[in-house]
């Protein structure tokens, strides 16, 4: 009877005692990675990751198999198969943002790898080294026009680990009937892989369920980006951009997903409207794009330091690689749907060449009504780096949006020099300031 | 009082221009060191040589890499809009100022009103700055103010191929020790500098524009000289090239205050 009693208790405990925990642990790292909205969304987000972790950590392997992935990974198909889809960088990302990466990056390097390569990649090889990763089956690794770095690595951890290793290739030429049908084989092969490894055939009910399930997440994560359109904006921009992690980091295409952005959407639509009825725009805020990749995770300060100043990072060309849907097929076939999916990776913006990348720019340019784009470099990046310039170029003849290029790192925090980086942050948006005042007075 | 004060904290040295009435009425320079007061000290030197006291100025704009740390400063401005403003109305003539400081360089590219309307920055490495070529003249053991003028008698430039400080510090080591003379040396030092700087300024189409150079080192003949031949154009010096970034705060905290 006691032992009953004290378990009941126990359980007791335990479901009174975690939201308090999730709350004030998602207080703190809130506050570690510089978020300052007061969403209930940020308490939902760390539960997922929560709840996500333990899913890859305690799974069992008999049941569920675990893959690794890299962005863009096709995360339906994954779950059409009851695989769990873990993409590790990310966890760099978030590790960074806590001013903790600097421990796999040193693994890494003391491993051998490269201070020169991709950060991100580096970060993966040390994690997994630390065992700060979950085991994976076997890695899927997308090879794409922006990415030449993370196929290697993710071999030579497949190779460590002795599990199978698998390449999807993703064409740049979208358009192309001939890149489709191309993508649909690669599709086809990592199905037959999928069948392989879990023992199971492929259910298009379950591929049509994960679709369902993924673009109706896209769908919110979409009008949430859009309230970042608004004049002037309220979402600052270190939020925003940890605010979507949960639909490219980590989560995939599960309900949960779907309800943290439809709860998030709702949330920052109340928080707009009431932010608008309360201030009017004196037309003075710059407004920036991020169009290179992601800002310095580890070091929020340098955007708050610019916030304070009304100068707002509004949207970020990275948030495209996510957001588009699955087209609904021709025919209720599995050829059909495996074209659909072809189709969504086939265009997703950041994967094609520059003119598919600077469409975007153009886009997300004109539609938040950017005053300025700067395009933050990772260091060991070839490819985001020897194409920035261009991008910045079109930007700034084609657009007429002026560009900042800043070398630094996501991840790794000694490529980082503050002074410089803020100083060139603040003299640019000083820049864009006078440009905009002045043609305000003129007008 | 319309007495409006500017001061910039940069890596090497901090600087004070007290402004009244259009006019510079006092400056002055100290190296910055580890101390907090040091622009507090620099501002009450700059005062000194003026009838007025820190409690007459108006406004006080603090600009360089320390800006942050000027705690009784009213606003902060970068000093890539403080030298374009200084350079500017030194010299109507300019379009276009390139600042070689302490530890960065910058080009930057004006407005008619002395406005920026580009730049660039070289990224977080000493070589093609001021710190760069003080560490050569400790290497070759040859005072600061000296290397410059001597650099203009070598006549056949050493190659500097390592753009790195460290790096190019070992180079100037085995130059040395291979007998190649300091001269030589100091003239491919400043040809290596002026060529990066030049590389990264090119972009802004700087060449095209009237010039001025700024920060301590267009104290230096050699220097001036290398990014001359480098641009294939004249560049315009001040009298006190050094102090234009805190003129450019004292004039933008005189701007805002009438604005």
């Amino acid at each position: 009877m006691k032992k009953s009693r004290s378990l009941k208790s126990k359980e007791a405990f335990k479901a009174s005692a975690i939201p308090v925990l999730g709350t004030i642990m998602a207080r703190q790292y809130r506050k570690k990675i510089g978020m300052t909205n007061d969403f209930e969304s940020n308490t939902r987000l760390m539960r997922l990751g929560f709840e996500f972790g333990r899913q890859c950590f305690k799974r069992n392997p008999e049941r569920q198999k675990l893959v690794w992935v890299n962005l863009p990974n096709i995360s339906e198909l994954f779950y059409a198969f009851n695989v769990i889809p873990y993409t590790p960088e990310p966890f760099g990302g978030s590790l960074a943002a806590m001013g903790q990466s600097g421990l796999s990056l040193d693994e890494a390097y003391s491993m051998g790898f490269s201070r020169d390569t991709c950060t991100f990649c580096n970060h993966v090889i040390g994690a997994d080294n630390l065992e700060q990763l979950p085991r994976p089956d076997m890695i899927f690794s997308t090879m794409f026009t922006l990415c030449d770095a993370q196929g290697k690595a993710f071999e030579a951890v497949a190779r460590r680990l002795n599990i199978p290793f698998n390449l999807i290739h993703l064409p740049t030429m979208n358009n192309r009937k001939s890149a489709i049908e191309f993508f649909v084989g690669e599709l086809k092969n990592a199905i037959e892989i999928l069948e392989d490894l879990t023992k199971s055939t492929f259910d298009l009910q379950a591929l049509k369920k994960a679709i369902r399930l993924s673009n109706e997440a896209v769908t919110y994560y979409r009008k949430f980006l859009d309230l970042r359109k608004a004049t002037p904006t309220c979402i600052s921009g270190v939020d925003g951009f940890h605010l979507n992690v949960p639909l490219y980091n980590f989560m995939g295409d599960q309900q949960v997903v779907v309800d943290f952005f439809k709860t998030l959407y709702q949330e920052a639509k109340n928080h707009v409207e009431n932010f608008n009825s309360n201030h009017q725009s004196n037309g003075r805020q710059i407004r920036l794009l991020n169009a290179g990749h992601y800002f310095p995770l580890y070091d929020s300060s340098l955007l708050r330091a610019l916030e304070k100043e009304d100068v707002y990072f509004v949207s970020e060309t990275f948030a495209a690689t996510f957001w588009n849907q699955v087209p609904e097929p021709k025919t209720d076939t599995p050829e059909d749907w495996l074209r659909s999916l072809a189709r969504k990776y086939l265009s997703l913006p950041t994967v094609g060449s520059f003119k598919q990348r600077a469409a975007i720019n153009h886009y997300l340019s004109k539609e938040w009504k950017v005053d300025g784009a700067v395009h933050f470099l990772p260091w060991g990046c070839r490819v985001i780096s020897s194409s920035a310039r261009a991008i910045a170029d079109y930007m700034e003849k084609q657009l007429n949006v002026p560009s900042l290029i800043i070398d630094s790192d996501p991840i790794d925090k000694s490529i980082y020099a503050k002074g410089s980086v803020a100083t060139r942050l603040h003299a640019f948006a000083e820049m864009l300031g006078r440009k905009k005042n002045n043609f305000k007075e003129k007008i | 009082m319309n007495v409006f004060a500017g001061i910039d904290v940069g890596s090497a040295t901090t600087k004070a221009v007290v402004l009244r009435k259009d006019k510079i009425v006092g400056f002055a320079v100290n190296p910055t060191i580890p101390d907090r007061r040091i622009p507090a000290n620099t501002l009450e030197q700059a005062l000194i040589k003026t009838k007025f006291r820190k409690e007459n100025i108006s406004r006080i704009v603090a600009t360089g890499y320390g800006r942050i740390n000027v705690d009784f400063a009213d606003k902060i401005i970068t000093e890539i809009t403080c030298h374009g403003m200084g350079a500017k109305w030194l010299n109507k003539k300019i379009t276009a100022v390139i600042d070689i400081g302490g530890q960065d360089s910058k080009a930057i590219v004006l407005n008619e009103h002395g406005e920026v309307n580009d730049f660039v920055m070289n990224d977080k490495c000493a070589a093609g700055t001021g710190r760069f070529i003080e560490l050569i003249a400790n290497t070759l053991n040859i005072p600061l103010e000296k290397v410059g003028k001597l650099s203009l008698k070598g006549k056949k430039p050493a190659d500097i191929s390592s753009m790195c400080a460290v790096f190019a510090e070992s180079e100037v080591v085995s130059l040395v020790a291979e007998g190649v003379s300091s001269e030589n040396i100091l003239a491919g030092i400043h040809k290596a500098i002026a060529r990066r700087v030049v590389s990264m300024a090119r972009r802004t189409g700087l060449e095209q524009k009237t010039i001025a150079l700024t920060g301590g080192i267009a104290k230096n003949v050699g220097m001036v000289r290398a990014l001359e031949q480098e641009l294939g154009t004249k560049i315009y010096l001040s009298k006190e090239p050094q102090i234009v970034g805190a003129l450019g705060a004292a004039l933008l905290a005189a701007q805002h205050l009438n604005n």
